[in-house]
């Protein structure tokens, strides 16, 4: 929450209560004071505690209203539809906070009427208003829409409707709202365990967002991903879900102690998991033994149970690999890129329903405007880099991988365009794809969206498999930091993921307290270190066929040599060098041949100029 | 509290509603504040024994606001229609805290089917929230709760062993005897929304009965 957005939901609390008597007010006090406290800490709660108080008493100094339209039309121009969702649940919230009852809050038209007309001004839609208030106020028996409620207890409640999950461990049970149009979810815990979100306790009753990666925990161990809440959602379909499974792998290069040591790992559809580490430490060996062009020494790889060693050529099929470095073709437009691909790929459509997958693919990816455009060199660029790594992905994603794998996705790009690649990946991610990302340095907003993280350390050991917030505190707890519970900043919400980096690759030093070369840890023993968490149930499906039908070879060679000939009729210089030249060079070796003769001295004479 | 008295008794019911409600709002509060602060479990174990007296005593005071609004003829109420299961075992997710506290257990037939009444659906909700309040508070720990249909789906029984206590505040009502505002509560809203229910005795059980709308 910024200071803007903070400014607002006080100043809205001021406008409920302005008119209501000294007990409303002291109320509207204590819940500013609550909220903020819970939001972002005590300080603040206090501040804007006083802060409510100098509104009210400023207004009714002055004699004048809270212009309540003019606050709304600058949160409409300046904040995004989450949060102005946020606010109308405080808001709501606070009705309830004061009336102690949803039935009492309905029947209260001063505070009920007041929170309504804010949320028409904020431009919230009748039905997504409902689905707040039948959330805050507990009503679940009031939503209309039941698949955008979760509930999450140690029973079902059998109710119809709503989508479940279970958890054994609690005697509690949450209740998820998803708003579909926003993508955004929010939870309300009812018992009293003791419960984290990312490491800070949830209070029963309150209501949280939950943002991508983030984790439900009951005494440090993970109770509920981000990922399976969403999956719930978007119904991800179990049957044709993926497990890839790593037990015990090793692969180490010929005469080298480098390559991966002891990689186990799990991974489900629905993920967009993380693969980070510095340089050289393994992450495109991995990638190259998920592939399949490199086969481990020891342990065993398999999707669906089905082992690598068995079934590499139906695996292979299900598996999109798109590489650090671009293989479009320069002179082709954006939609012939992806057109000959998708021919090459999907032998079972027909050229009208390449088409018209092509130009769905485009628009899904944010790339149709820019159809007609050539792709253009790395030195002439006419498309922007961010650009021509979407259309690298879809390339890859036209052919409907289980298993998606993208290597350094944001390298080179500007922060805006690495959020934007990323966020694309993640919706495949939510789609049902496992995707698997090689990272380097991630900002805030692109860890968050990891559902898990791989920390690979120097030689190739993992050193951390799990939830990207815990990562955080793992790292920092072993490296006996007093602010290990400290994963974000209580303020900005800002993750600094190098605190990782810094801690594992933390420097001895010597008897003058110089930095000495050697580390504090070794990547073994942080390798030792690490017990992956259960990861709990996992439903092991047949693995599926690909929907994709390899295109026979005589379609491939037409392929091929139409989307040649037209690339090389485009290339300028390629045109003159394979056409123009060598014309010019006949002519000129004919003209000699035919107009010159040898002379008596052993040299040439030009035919032509004995003629003149 | 009689029959006869509840006229009379309705605007006082309303006053107590709205001060108690006042009264809580200075405990609640300042809990959630407490909350907000501290992240000691074992202060936040007597927090949750607290919150559930509020909890009662903000039932209580919704309870007294309702029974008030019924007793009000001019007093307008809305007409839905809905499944009456479907409430049933919202109330049991909703009291799930006190199912926890009082260790009791629910046991919701695989049979019951749809049931569809025309009522207030705030109402009738918290007067399934009364029948099985009233069954817990008297049950020992372990005990069941059975919620099932008889009849080809033509009424609903709640059931449970409780030598008959909760049957025995019932028929207090219809012998014009003194009761509590839950149970006045609940017979004045099923009789309001015509929904026909018997409450008796069986063998240690107390067994209600809750018949279609005709």
């Amino acid at each position: 929450m910024n200071e803007f957005l903070v400014n607002s939901q006080v100043n809205l609390f001021a406008h409920i209560v302005l008119n209501g008597d000294a007990s409303l007010q002291r109320l509207a006090e204590i819940y500013t004071e609550v909220l903020f406290t819970r939001l972002v800490n005590p300080r603040i709660g206090k501040k804007q505690k006083e802060e409510l108080k100098q509104v009210v008493r400023n207004s009714k100094q002055a004699n004048s209203s809270i212009d309540v339209k003019k606050i709304c039309s600058k949160l409409n121009s300046e904040s995004s539809i989450q949060q102005r969702l946020i606010l109308l649940l405080n808001l709501l919230e606070f009705g309830l906070f004061v009336q102690k009852n949803a039935i009492l809050l309905s029947k209260s038209n001063s505070i009920a009427g007041k929170i309504k007309q804010i949320a028409d001004e904020l431009k919230i839609s009748a039905e997504t208003y409902s689905l707040c208030s039948s959330f805050v106020s507990g009503k679940l028996y009031e939503v209309h829409d039941r698949r955008n409620i979760l509930i999450v207890k140690s029973v079902s409640p059998e109710l119809e409707g709503f989508h479940f999950v279970k958890r054994e461990q609690i005697d509690g049970y949450f209740v998820f709202v998803y708003f579909p149009d926003v993508s955004t979810i929010f939870f309300r815990y009812q018992g009293k365990e003791n419960l984290q979100l990312n490491s800070k306790p949830i209070q029963p009753k309150a209501i949280y967002s939950f943002q991508s990666g983030s984790v439900i925990s009951q005494n440090g161990k993970p109770l509920l991903y981000y990922s399976k809440v969403i999956g719930q959602f978007k119904g991800l379909n179990q049957h044709e879900s993926i497990t890839l499974n790593l037990k015990n792998v090793e692969f180490t290069y010929p005469r080298s102690n480098f390559g991966l040591h002891n990689l186990s790992l799990t991974a489900t559809s629905g993920e967009l998991v993380g693969i980070m580490g510095g340089s050289g430490v393994g992450k495109s060996t991995f990638f190259n033994l998920l592939n399949g062009s490199l086969t481990p020494q020891r342990g065993k790889i398999s999707l669906n149970g089905v082992s690598y060693q068995d079934g590499l050529t139906q695996i292979q099929m299900l598996i999109g690999f798109v590489p650090q470095d671009d293989s479009l073709f320069e002179n082709l437009t954006v939609f012939e890129n992806l057109y000959y691909t998708a021919r090459l790929a999907l032998g079972n459509l027909t050229v009208e329903q390449t088409k018209e997958l092509v130009n769905a693919k485009l628009a899904e990816f944010g790339l149709y405007h820019i159809r007609n455009l050539k792709v253009g060199s790395s030195l002439s660029r006419n498309i922007s880099g961010g650009q021509r790594k979407r259309l690298n992905i879809v390339s890859e994603i036209i052919r409907e991988p289980k298993l998606l794998l993208v290597d350094e996705p944001t390298s080179g790009l500007s922060s805006a365009d690495s959020l934007r690649v990323m966020s694309l990946l993640k919706e495949q991610a939510l789609s049902g794809r496992l995707v698997l990302v090689n990272i380097h340095q991630p900002s805030t907003e692109i860890y968050r969206l990891f559902d898990k993280i791989l920390v690979l350390d120097q030689g190739g050991y993992m050193v951390y498999y799990g939830n990207p917030l815990e990562a955080v505190r793992y790292f920092k707890m072993h490296a006996g930091r007093i602010d290990a519970d400290e994963v974000e900043c209580s303020v900005c919400k800002n993750i600094k993921s190098d605190e990782i980096f810094d801690i594992i690759d933390e420097k001895q030093v010597d008897e003058f307290g110089q930095l000495t070369e050697n580390r504090k840890v070794k990547p073994i023993v942080w390798s030792s270190r690490f017990i992956p968490t259960d990861e709990g149930e996992t439903t092991i499906n047949p693995l599926s066929e690909s929907k994709s039908i390899k295109t026979g070879w005589v379609k491939q060679l037409e392929v091929f040599l139409t989307r040649l000939t037209l690339s090389k009729l485009r290339d300028i210089e390629f045109f003159i060098f394979a056409f123009v030249i060598p014309v010019l060079l006949a002519a000129v070796i004919a003209f000699f041949s035919k107009y010159s003769f040898p002379n008596e001295q052993g040299g040439v004479h030009l035919h032509l100029l004995r003629k003149l | 509290m009689k029959l006869n008295d509840y006229s009379s008794h309705s605007e006082i019911l309303r006053q107590v509603g709205f001060e108690s409600r006042t009264l809580l709002n200075g405990i609640t509060g300042p809990i959630q504040l407490i909350r907000s602060l501290s992240n000691d479990p074992n202060l936040l174990e007597i927090l949750h024994i607290l919150e559930l007296s509020t909890v009662r005593f903000e039932k209580f005071s919704l309870r007294s606001q309702l029974l008030s609004d019924l007793l009000n003829p001019s007093m307008q109420v809305s007409n839905e229609r809905f499944d009456l299961v479907d409430l049933l075992k919202h109330a049991v997710l909703e009291l799930n805290d006190f199912i926890n506290f009082f260790g009791v257990i629910f046991e919701l037939s695989k049979d019951l089917s749809s049931f569809e009444v025309e009522a207030d659906r705030d109402i009738i909700y918290q007067s399934v929230l009364i029948v099985f309040e009233q069954f817990m508070s008297v049950l020992e720990s372990g005990s069941a709760i059975k919620v099932d249909c008889e009849e080809h789906s033509q009424k609903i029984s709640i059931t449970a062993f409780d030598n008959g206590f909760v049957a025995d505040k019932f028929n207090q009502f219809s012998e014009n005897q003194s009761v509590e505002i839950d149970v006045t509560l609940f017979v004045h809203s099923l009789k309001k929304f015509s929904i026909p229910f018997t409450v008796y005795k069986n063998n240690g059980h107390t067994v209600m009965e809750i018949a279609r709308q005709q």
